[in-house]
């Protein structure tokens, strides 16, 4: 995006989810996401960050307010319009986010020739750079998943969100399931990843230790509603909100 | 909910249990069953329908199985009988599974809300009633006695109303399982990078969905013969002289008591095969459980 | 130190051809709060499960070395008289989770049922209400009449450790107990863990794959690595001066001491596997002060290497006096 189009890839205003008369999920939700930002989404269960989430990458159409995605608001973007493709998916459980029956190879060649003309032998190549970037190589391309580790897993799933040159990662605990000596190889790669493709990222996670590694501005939610946003660092060290205090006081070890 | 997830099991500890024996003893079963079948009726020396020797004769070396009430070959007969009864059990429930999987998967998957209720009414229905008296019905329906082509009198009543009624239970099993399957986050990960519903509900739902409705698929045989054999006693499945199962027991139950090999003997190749199919079944339906 | 109450002295444990623990050696002392933390795979839930007897029944077999309990060998001990051990003598809470509690059962019957069999003296339905005050649950008799999945996530642990607490255990085994829980309420667990501690003397072994949960709650500390304890000390000492490669790396991956910018430390490559294990020590192909004789010399813990601060630790080159980079 150019200065001169100072669009943001995704706004969200005035997001509210409700599966049951009465009762919100989420509520008067608002973000914004331009080129190359970084964005935590901080909360309990229960507390909503996961739905919000699944609204900012079109899986769930909010029943109040909107998601736009460039401009154009998820509820008019068809499978096969070139918005679909700027925002992907991280998943917290990293096996099941990959289809059982698949290898790597399949999983990321089969989202690369969705979107680009090229033969399997070319789509492949591509899947294994790809792969490769994202620090897979070797007969572990070849493996159905039972047979990878969560953090060999989750580093597939990254593999095949980029395979459609997204603008925007949204990472849903991608490591809220992972060891510790695992996560940190996941974290570093996002960033990573933000750094050298200028991807935007919207980090959702329970672990304030994570969100303050990874991200400039955060949001704190809580039973739905967003309680304190503002900048990483400045709102860790003073919190304004109760809550927020609430949650960095119960960070053990710190 | 942020929680640690269950990794698979390692190898090291995936319990032991009868499965891998299981399986390996039913399959030689039912290997042995099969190759029986193709292999007796094509090179005994006798056919299933010639009259070869006096009636009631008991085993004997040159007839293993002995004669019965009309002095044919129980051996050749109760293989030649196997062969049809597995072979239209099996095309049947073939049919029946693949038809079923993808309507369950489609029923599923489908957007409208009405074609999901509608065709679950009609499911719960076929599966709601007697599935013999079902069958039983369909038969009178499109006639016991039709003969069409190479096809024994019997046998297209028989495969028609199997194949009416047999897809419900695949359908049903195959839309629970893709219901299951579209809250996975792969499918959702699929729909986000912009598949078609097509590719999304063949490459990616229907392979878990064809694995649990195969397994199942596979137990169905013996139910399915085992219904067959139990329509001759009714008069409405394969009709004589053509050899079958169940009509070789029906014919020789009168005797019993003095010429029990007519009845017995192909009994006991039929209890053998499905007991092959069970331990098989198991051990795939086994494989699935502890696989997850 | 008084006797210890529980003991692990050298347990290895085989699967058939795998051996997902080598040598586990640990000692927890009356009221003491002991750690023990590791990553998926390092086999620290399969040594609760060897300390709670359970070995045999998941399919496996200890091939060497002793459990003791109060200073009996308990090793040998059949499934009978295990029985008498669980849950009056070691008690156990597992990971925070719907399925820990049986779902079809109102959670006071699951109580008294407990009660009754473990506690014959009491009665039942005052046992029951005893514990749910003891531990923290508000309005007792409406809990009691409570199904598991009307319970929050919080108050089903609450339920878990009150179930663990009915036949008074000296020994509390807790497995990953708060890791499914959210911060807020895994705090108010680890602080009832601790009062339960202080209150009835027990002894409480807990499982974890959080370094921070363990400072919040322990005194001492040990680091388990493909089946296999790498070091053993004071839970400040082993935090501020880890003295083996793994805690040390382990320590510094821990995200929420990193500096914003600079990449997070990672281990390279993937921990052993229980049927293929390595000679020698089982980090040694990952570690970056490795030396020859660690790939080929096995070390353990009572091998005599003792680090200057006082821990205990497998590694060769965390003798006395050498330092590593």
């Amino acid at each position: 995006m150019s200065a001169a189009q100072p669009q943001p890839l995704l706004a969200a205003r005035d997001v509210g989810v409700s599966y049951e008369e009465g009762k919100w999920a989420v509520r008067g939700a608002d973000l914004e996401v331009a080129a190359g930002d970084a964005v935590g989404i901080v909360g309990e269960s229960g507390s909503g960050k996961s739905t919000f989430a699944r609204t900012l990458v079109g899986a769930l159409l909010p029943s109040e307010g909107a998601v736009e995605v460039q401009g154009r608001p998820w509820s008019e973007v068809s499978r096969k319009d070139p918005q679909r493709r700027c925002a992907q998916l991280i998943f917290q459980d990293p096996y099941s986010a990959l289809n059982p029956h698949q290898t790597p190879i399949q999983t990321v060649a089969e989202a690369i020739r969705h979107w680009r003309r090229l033969d399997r032998r070319e789509a492949e190549r591509a899947a294994a750079e790809l792969l490769g970037e994202t620090g897979l190589s070797g007969d572990l391309l070849q493996r159905r998943p039972a047979r990878l580790s969560g953090g060999q897993c989750q580093r597939v799933g990254i593999a095949r969100a980029l395979a459609c040159e997204p603008a925007v990662l949204i990472a849903d605990e991608p490591t809220s399931a992972l060891d510790a000596s695992v996560q940190s190889q996941i974290l570093n790669l996002l960033v990573e990843l933000r750094q050298r493709r200028g991807l935007a990222l919207v980090l959702i996670s329970h672990d304030l230790g994570v969100v303050r590694y990874v991200t400039e501005r955060a949001l704190v939610m809580c039973d739905g509603a967003v309680v304190e946003a503002g900048e990483t660092g400045p709102m860790f060290a003073a919190p304004r909100h109760p809550y927020t205090r609430a949650l960095l006081e119960s960070l053990p070890g710190v | 909910m942020e929680s640690v997830v269950d990794q698979p099991l390692p190898r090291w500890r995936r319990a032991r249990t009868f499965g891998h024996t299981g399986r390996v003893i039913g399959a030689g079963l039912l290997v042995g069953v099969v190759l029986l079948c193709v292999f007796v009726p094509l090179l005994w020396p006798y056919g299933p329908n010639e009259i070869v020797a006096p009636a009631y004769q008991a085993p004997s070396w040159s007839h293993p199985f002995g004669t019965d009430t009309t002095g044919r070959d129980v051996f050749v007969r109760t293989f030649a009988g196997g062969r049809l009864d597995l072979a239209v059990a099996a095309f049947a429930i073939a049919v029946s599974c693949a038809l079923g999987t993808a309507i369950g998967t489609a029923v599923a998957l489908s957007r409208r809300r009405w074609v999901d209720t509608l065709t679950m009414r009609l499911i719960d229905g076929l599966i709601a009633f007697p599935f013999v008296v079902l069958i039983l019905a369909l038969i009178v329906v499109v006639g016991p006695g039709l003969e069409l082509g190479p096809l024994p009198a019997g046998v297209p009543a028989l495969l028609v109303s199997l194949l009416l009624v047999g897809w419900a239970i695949y359908a049903r099993l195959g839309r629970a399982e893709a219901q299951s399957l579209r809250q996975r986050d792969y499918v959702l990960a699929a729909e986000l990078l912009g598949y078609s519903r097509a590719r999304v509900a063949v490459r990616h739902v229907l392979p878990e969905v064809w694995r649990i409705t195969a397994a199942y698929a596979v137990a169905d045989v013996i139910l399915v013969v085992v219904v067959m054999a139990g329509l001759a006693f009714l008069g409405a499945g394969v009709q004589p002289p053509t050899a079958d199962w169940g009509q070789m027991m029906y014919e020789g139950r009168t005797v019993l008591a003095t010429s029990w090999w007519i009845t017995v003997l192909p009994g006991v190749v039929l209890v053998l095969t499905g007991l092959g199919v069970t331990l098989v079944a198991d051990s795939l339906l086994g494989a699935r459980e502890r696989g997850k | 130190m008084s006797a210890p109450l529980l003991e692990l002295e050298h347990v290895a444990v085989a699967f058939g051809a795998a051996r997902p623990l080598v040598d586990v050696n640990l000692e927890v002392g009356p009221g003491e709060l002991v750690a023990i933390v590791g990553e998926t795979g390092s086999g620290k839930s399969l040594s609760c499960r060897v300390a709670l007897g359970m070995t045999e029944r998941l399919g496996g077999r200890v091939v060497s070395g002793r459990v003791r309990f109060r200073g009996d060998d308990v090793t040998a001990l059949g499934e009978r008289g295990w029985r008498r051990l669980r849950g009056r003598e070691i008690g156990f809470v597992p990971q925070a989770s719907i399925a820990s509690l049986y779902p079809l059962g109102r959670v006071g019957g699951q109580l008294k049922a407990a009660a009754r069999m473990l506690d014959p003296e009491s009665d039942p339905e005052e046992r029951a209400l005893e514990l749910l005050r003891q531990v923290h649950l508000p309005d007792p008799t409406r809990v009691m009449e409570a199904y598991p999945h009307e319970l929050s996530g919080g108050m089903r642990q609450r339920v878990m450790i009150a179930l663990a607490l009915v036949g008074r255990p000296a020994v509390l085994i807790a497995d990953e107990a708060t890791t499914a829980l959210d911060v807020t309420v895994q705090g108010a667990i680890l602080e009832l863990l601790r009062e339960l501690r202080a209150s009835t003397g027990m002894s409480i072994v807990f499982v974890t794959h959080d370094l921070g949960v363990v400072q919040e709650l322990c005194s001492r500390v040990y680091v388990m690595y493909g089946g296999e304890m790498m070091e053993v000390g004071r839970v400040a000492d082993v935090m501020s001066a880890p003295s083996h490669p793994y805690t040390r790396a382990l320590v510094s991956a821990d995200v929420r001491h990193a500096e914003v910018g600079v990449p997070l430390p990672v281990i390279q490559g993937m921990p052993p596997d229980p049927a293929h294990r390595p000679p020698g020590c089982p980090f040694a192909p990952r570690c970056a002060h490795a030396l020859t004789e660690c790939s080929t010399r096995e070390v353990v813990l009572g091998a005599g290497v003792r680090t200057v601060v006082g821990q205990e630790t497998a590694c060769w080159r965390a003798r006395e006096g050498e330092v590593l980079l």
